[in-house]
């Protein structure tokens, strides 16, 4: 006699479908502008994209924490990457009625709303991360990890861990 | 459930309001504006445009005071609108007296612990830089 499966049973995927859904994931990247440059971080990582309200400043803390936002009506701070690795300001304008836009992701148990540009949305890599080709600005560096195409564009992918332990506030 | 409110001076600056637990205020009152009347904010974090008035000295307890034109707010803060500081900076932020964040009616506010804060203020006017002014 065979026995009906449960639903939970139903959700839970067999080790090989679990393996090839996390392929599948891998493959995704959520893709945005900073200053001129085209980064794709790990979906996984982020929590939302958000567009920017109101921002408090913090005070006496350096020029890249731009202050706190709220988020779900709980303080984050924004962060920008432009300031911190000090790349040229080619800020896009933003597109008209459109408010400036920020991705929300925590990392070593830190939340952060990251200023973007803009964000491309989730987009779907055509071949695996490699090495870099470009010339990458000299603060960004450490916080890249290879490049990846997405659609007819190369991204940079973008270590989150690593700028978050790289760029948190100590005292 | 209970909701408990603390008394908080807030400090109405240009785009930050920093809140004093009134248990940390001795008084506030009208000065002529000197430098004896205690460290200069406005100078420091400006002031809003259109909400100013003449110059007061809010004195602590400790007898450090702090001058400002900006309008000074007296409220009841609620717990549900206090909030721990991010742990991005939070340790930071602890050694220069931010020590907790207030929801307001537009954005946030930093609730302060005077002594270190404006200790940290000095520092860094000695090292001539962070100048903490809105971005």
């Amino acid at each position: 006699m065979t026995r009906e499966p449960n639903a939970m049973e139903e959700k839970t995927p067999a080790p090989h479908e679990a393996a090839h859904a996390d392929a599948k994931l891998e493959q995704a990247w959520l893709a945005f502008d900073v200053a001129g440059v085209s980064l794709a971080l790990a979906p996984a990582s982020a929590d939302e994209i958000c567009d920017l309200g109101t921002i408090t400043p913090i005070p006496l803390s350096p020029r890249y924490v731009e202050g706190i936002v709220s988020i779900r009506g709980r303080p984050v701070p924004l962060v920008s990457l432009a300031a911190f690795a000090s790349l040229p300001s080619r800020r896009a304008r933003p597109k008209e009625d459109r408010p400036d836009r920020c991705i929300v992701a925590t990392a070593l148990g830190m939340t952060v709303a990251l200023r973007c540009d803009e964000v491309h949305g989730v987009l779907v890599a055509s071949g695996a991360v490699r090495p870099e080709t470009v010339a990458l600005p000299a603060g960004l560096g450490p916080f890249i990890r290879g490049e990846v195409e997405l659609g007819p564009d190369l991204f940079l992918v973008f270590d989150f861990d690593a700028f978050v332990d790289s760029a948190r506030l100590r005292s | 459930m209970t909701t408990h409110a603390a008394g908080v001076a807030w400090l109405e600056l240009a785009e930050l309001s920093l809140g004093v637990s009134t248990q940390d205020v001795a008084s506030i009152r009208d000065v002529t504006g000197g430098a004896e009347d205690g460290v200069d904010l406005d100078a420091r974090f400006g002031l809003p445009e259109g909400r100013w008035d003449e110059p007061r000295s809010i004195t602590l307890r400790s007898g450090a005071a702090l001058r400002t034109r900006a309008e000074v707010r007296v409220e009841l803060l609620a717990d549900e609108d206090r909030f721990d500081v991010p742990a991005f900076f939070a340790e930071w932020a602890r050694a220069r007296g931010l020590v907790r964040i207030a929801r307001r009616e537009t954005g946030f506010g930093f609730l302060i612990e005077p002594e270190p804060f404006l200790a940290g203020l000095e520092r860094d006017d000695e090292k001539g830089g962070n100048d903490g002014t809105p971005h």
